[in-house]
């Protein structure tokens, strides 16, 4: 067969097993990697955030999925944000559905309407075009970082983007934990488990599993909070907090939509999740 | 019940034939992953319908230590296509991060032609931690195990293969990896045969964004008597 049949054959390949998704086909297999967006990543900076109160309150979820024209439970979320009186939110990817320039847009205009701060790391869905990667970071800035909270707390986000986290940003995560402060969240687009008979909706290789699990134990890490799949689990296992922190997307896998609340006191960390309303 | 004498006597007819096998391989995931290791096995084939099989497996670099092992026992039930159901355990190890897995497994594999196998089963993770030295259980899984394997050249002493599955002997794949390759065999003497396999895996399956990021090696001599 010719080279040039076999590049049309592959390319109509990967068409039709791409056709009906949101996925563009050139983003494929040409997304820039893990490796490559957690080395830009680190290359960006954030300006650490103080908040005057003893008590801080934050909310983290994930999958608004901007975009889907099924919608999500934002103006929900605003009312029941505004009555907690929240210190700043975290999302935890698939901020868009396609990864478009314009999802990127709104999801950026939505939460400066807030008035909150926040942070953000990426999902599957923010890399579905071939430029996906570019508009998330001109709107957000990098998807691997850590952020510390007045000093108490530190948020380390981690770049699930492609269902792996690769060698720099493991690297990377090993020197972060051995850092004070000693109090720290992960927060990430894929979890780690996804009860006893998993979906593939979960990290996919044991041994990224596993090395996870483990510094986490050896840091003593409070909690990992996922999103990915859409509904609201916690497990703790070794001493760790999983959770699977629930969705403002209307698609929802289980459960109710809403989001998890952390509440973090001077000598404590809170938490609950905060059904939003599903009728 | 003449189908269970049909499977009694070819057991009792006894003639066990001895399989030692030795390998040496390379195990890498980016990241996580990147060892060589070296792996002891012997194959017993009891009777033309029962086999067992173990393997244990050293980590040779980049330290050396204990990598794994695995034991199994297989049952074919001479009909056609041939059905074999294999069932074990294996064990594997993480020194670096101070983790490993115990996996429990079930098998059918069914040889719907001389050049295609098939296989579905099951297996039941259950992955540990050991740090401070004390085993600790984390949250075990159940996943699916599948296996195609296609015979695409067989010559006088050599054989080739494509393979699709997420199980060999001495790992469980998640199922959503979808680790393929090749493998092959090419018979140096009646008795001696010198194998080999190469695979890699796809991640991130569940998100579209595909990235290659396994790479198994392997390479092996056997002895049959």
């Amino acid at each position: 067969m010719p080279n040039s049949c076999r590049r049309f054959g592959c390319l109509g390949l990967i068409i039709f097993l791409t056709a009906g998704c949101e996925i563009d086909p050139r983003a494929l297999l040409s997304h820039p990697d893990v490796d490559k967006r957690v080395r830009e990543s680190l290359n960006l900076l954030n300006s650490p955030p103080s908040f005057p109160d003893d008590t801080i309150r934050f909310a983290v979820f994930g999958d608004l999925h901007i975009g889907k024209p099924a919608g999500c439970y934002w103006q929900d979320f605003l009312i029941v944000a505004c009555s907690l009186r929240l210190n700043f939110f975290c999302v935890a990817g698939d901020l868009t559905d396609h990864g478009t320039d314009a999802e990127f847009d709104s999801v950026a205009n939505l939460f400066l309407q807030t008035g909150l701060t926040y942070f953000v790391t990426l999902g599957n869905h923010d890399l579905y075009r071939h430029n996906s990667w570019e508009y998330y970071k001109e709107r957000f800035g990098p998807s691997c970082y850590a952020q510390k909270i007045n000093n108490r707390l530190k948020l380390i986000f981690l770049d699930t983007g492609e269902g792996r986290l690769g060698a720099v940003q493991f690297n990377w995560l090993e020197q972060e934990l051995t850092t004070p402060p000693a109090r720290t969240i992960i927060i990430t687009h894929f979890p780690l488990y996804d009860d006893q008979t998993p979906t593939i909706f979960r990290l996919g290789s044991n041994a990224e599993r596993a090395k996870l699990q483990s510094l986490m134990q050896q840091f003593n890490v409070f909690a990992i909070c996922s999103g990915h799949i859409h509904g609201f689990r916690h497990y703790q296992l070794g001493g760790i907090n999983h959770f699977t922190i629930g969705t403002m997307n209307r698609a929802l896998d289980f459960g109710k939509p809403g989001f998890l609340l952390f509440t973090c006191l001077p000598d404590t960390i809170l938490w609950r999740f905060v059904p939003l309303n599903a009728n | 019940m003449p189908w269970l004498l049909s499977l009694s006597l070819p057991l009792l007819t006894l003639s066990p034939v001895i399989a030692p096998d030795l390998s040496i391989g390379y195990q890498g995931e980016t990241g996580v992953n990147s060892r060589w290791l070296l792996a002891a096995g012997l194959n017993v084939s009891i009777s033309p319908l029962l086999a067992v099989d173990a393997l244990s497996c050293l980590i040779l670099m980049p330290y050396a230590n204990w990598n794994g092992y695995s034991l199994s026992a297989g049952f074919t039930y001479p009909a056609v296509p041939a059905l074999t159901l294999q069932g074990g355990l294996q064990q594997n190890c993480w020194h670096d991060w101070y983790a490993g897995e115990d996996r429990l497994f079930l098998l059918l594999n069914s040889r719907i032609t001389n050049r295609f196998t098939v296989g579905l089963g099951f297996c039941h993770r259950q992955p540990f931690s050991l740090i401070g030295n004390r085993r600790q259980n984390l949250f075990p899984e159940w996943n699916m195990i599948y296996q195609l394997s296609w015979k695409f050249l067989q010559k006088d002493r050599l054989e080739l293969n494509a393979k699709l599955g997420n199980f060999d002997r001495l790992e469980i794949k998640n199922p959503q990896q979808f680790p393929f390759g090749i493998g092959g065999g090419y018979r140096l003497a009646p008795e001696w045969k010198i194998w080999g396999n190469c695979q890699t895996a796809i991640n991130g399956l569940s998100t579209g964004l595909i990235s290659l990021t396994n790479l198994d090696i392997e390479i092996g001599l056997q002895y049959a008597k």
